[in-house]
């Protein structure tokens, strides 16, 4: 049966989501223990903080608005490639290799 | 009078270059615009301890009398061993015997290297001069990769990991002079307070050593209890989200989060590539600066650190100035204040107030900032998250290997496989509409901001500063209460000029914490001798409450 785009995601539904993402990239959870609240983490846990993750975080920043023409994405706030002589201008000797 | 180098970093250009990057990867290059405008000033700061200390030695700084050499800043420290009236054997002795006394207590250490230490204090007394840190003992967060030493991020995923090489700010740290007397506890993989990896408490506040349950700050904890409780001069520490600032402020320390590619990231245990920061933890804004000064500068192996302003001269921008036999800034400085910051009658909004009257008195325009509307979605914690997703991906071997190394940290490892391409993208776009806000709409009015957490200076690569205003006191205990001041991109100088014209004036960041009670023993780190025997048991956090502290 389809579902309605505005229907609320169940929780059967994103746990089959989590683990096929999981088994995509391969990363294996069936090593923690199921329900194990002494454990340092088990499934249980694991499960509903990845549930809360994508029912609050996901929504948020997929329905948040930026004009396609304004802020392009950034990476680093330094990725340039090295001017001329910067490095020995700064240390006041030679870069290495020369 | 020379300006500081955040009046030459022209804030359009910063952010069209923010802006061009994406294109010019694409593209295979592109003219960028230089960030830094011509003018006077800017030139690299001479790296000579000599013509430091005899600065200092000019400018009345002279040598301090005291019986315990543990007590002495860097700086002290620095013109005694110049003069001849303290050896570095001596210092590092004094700081091996406090770790071997109290780190039973206070579990600040990973690894704890005495031997080592003393033949490198050894070396360093047979240097006339050596670099600006000869002599001096220090420690690193163990993420900073050191040849030969294991270094383990507090984690099971690096428990056997020895890496061949020093991280670049390391080399920079021995090439000038320090000593290193061993490794930091810290969160594990740097994500929260110090805990191993199956959630027990490590380390815990010099200022509460009886009282697990007091923060020690973030995941930089063990280098700031060391530096706290006088087990080392200064260290090192990362900041992603607020580990640095925030052990500085829990723990009464100097913390400065330099600029993003102000310090070299190569050699360091990576959290998230665009926001980790490396940086110093320090008793005063002067030792802060020496240490940033030895450890900033470009590298070859780091491109976030090439094509950036020159490191410019910290240590005269840390060191006090006075104007009619009274310290006050050395450059004219408009403090942002934000609506609400020092209000209120709790002894925070006390101690606030008492803050800006003496920035006052020093000289400071105090100026009110209210945030823009985009503020409170843009700096939220949905869009924080976006952080995840750069932590899981240099781990994603190890989680196919085994999920269990990553322990009561899990959550956030799985958590960022979950966001997908286009949200992560949205996320770097809405760090960029968040720094135009920051620059062009609360900066606009001020050169420096107080700011109510780390949130989002680190997030967008400015530099921030945390130091002590006084203290607050809560079940018994005195605990430190500091502030967070950001800057403009590069605006280390103007942090420190208002850092160190504060301290010139007060005497808080002078105060150190009472020794432990009860008996001394012996370290608990590698080399100790001694494992966890003795240690107090402290309690253990979970995957729920993890999830909440982290960075």
């Amino acid at each position: 049966m389809s579902r309605h785009p505005h229907d609320p995601v169940t929780d059967a539904e994103l746990d089959a989501y989590i683990r096929t993402r999981l088994a995509i990239v391969g990363v294996e959870l069936s090593v923690l223990p199921e329900d194990d609240p002494a454990a340092p983490a088990d499934r249980i846990r694991i499960y509903r903080s990845a549930r809360n993750f994508l029912r609050n975080t996901v929504p948020r920043i997929s329905g948040y608005s930026l004009d396609p023409q304004d802020v392009p994405p950034i990476l680093y706030p330094a990725a340039l490639p090295p001017p001329e002589d910067a490095v020995d201008s700064i240390r006041g000797r030679p870069p290495e290799g020369r | 009078m020379t300006l500081p180098q955040d009046t030459r970093v022209d804030r359009r250009s910063f952010l069209q270059r923010m802006g061009a990057i994406t294109a010019a990867t694409a593209i295979g290059g592109a003219t960028f615009p230089a960030i830094a405008r011509a003018g006077p000033g800017g030139s690299a700061m001479p790296m000579s301890g000599t013509r430091f200390y005899e600065g200092l030695r000019g400018a009345g700084l002279l040598h301090p009398q005291r019986a315990d050499p543990t007590e002495f800043t860097v700086w002290e420290a620095g013109l005694l061993l110049r003069s001849g009236r303290l050896s570095a054997q001596e210092l590092t002795e004094a700081h091996l015997e406090r770790i071997a006394a109290w780190d039973h207590v206070y579990r600040a250490f990973n690894a704890f290297l005495p031997d080592q230490a003393r033949e490198d204090a050894r070396r360093r007394d047979t240097r006339a001069s050596g670099g600006i840190l000869n002599g001096i003992p220090f420690v690193l967060k163990d993420n900073y990769f050191t040849a030969g030493i294991p270094t383990t991020a507090n984690s099971d995923v690096f428990a056997d990991f020895i890496p061949s090489f020093d991280a670049t700010a390391v080399t920079r740290i021995r090439e000038a002079g320090g000593v290193l007397l061993g490794k930091t506890q810290m969160g594990p993989l740097a994500t929260t307070r110090a805990l191993t990896s199956d959630g027990e408490i490590t380390t815990v506040s010099a200022w509460a050593p009886r009282d697990p349950r007091v923060n020690p700050g973030g995941s930089s904890t063990g280098t700031a209890t060391a530096v706290a409780a006088r087990m080392a001069m200064v260290g090192t520490g990362t900041q992603t989200g607020g580990s640095i600032t925030g052990p500085a402020l829990a723990q009464g320390l100097t913390g400065l989060k330099p600029t993003m590619g102000r310090v070299s990231l190569h050699g360091v245990i990576p959290l998230s590539y665009t926001r980790d920061h490396p940086g110093p933890l320090a008793r005063n804004a002067l030792d802060a600066a020496i240490l940033l000064q030895v450890m900033a500068g470009p590298d070859p192996k780091d491109p976030r650190t090439i094509g950036v302003p020159p490191v410019p001269d910290l240590l005269t921008a840390a060191t006090p100035v006075e104007r009619g036999g009274s310290p006050v800034l050395r450059w004219p400085t408009r403090v942002g204040v934000p609506a609400g910051w020092a209000d209120g009658e709790s002894p925070r909004g006390g101690l606030r107030r008492a803050f800006l009257e003496e920035l006052r008195g020093a000289g400071a325009e105090i100026v009110g900032i209210d945030f823009p509307e985009a503020w409170a979605d843009l700096t939220s914690s949905w869009f924080n998250n976006v952080r995840l997703v750069e932590r899981t991906e240099p781990f994603l071997e190890h989680l196919r290997g085994d999920v269990r190394k990553f322990g009561v940290t899990l959550s956030s490892w799985i958590n960022g496989l979950l966001l997908s391409g286009d949200e992560y993208l949205k996320g770097q776009r809405a760090k960029l509409a968040l720094l135009r806000l920051v620059l062009e709409e609360v900066m606009d009015r001020c050169d420096v901001v107080l700011l109510p957490s780390h949130v989002p200076f680190d997030i967008i690569g400015l530099p921030l500063i945390a130091f002590p205003i006084g203290f607050e006191h809560a079940d018994g205990m005195q605990l430190p209460e500091g502030v967070i001041l950001g800057g403009l991109p590069f605006g280390e100088e103007r942090l420190l000029s208002v850092a160190a014209a504060y301290q010139a004036r007060t005497e808080w960041h002078r105060r150190g914490p009472p020794d432990p009670e009860g008996e001394p023993g012996r370290p608990s780190g590698v080399g100790g001798g001694e494992s966890r025997e003795g240690a107090i048991g402290r309690g253990r956090l979970d995957l729920e409450a993890v999830a909440e502290l982290s960075e």
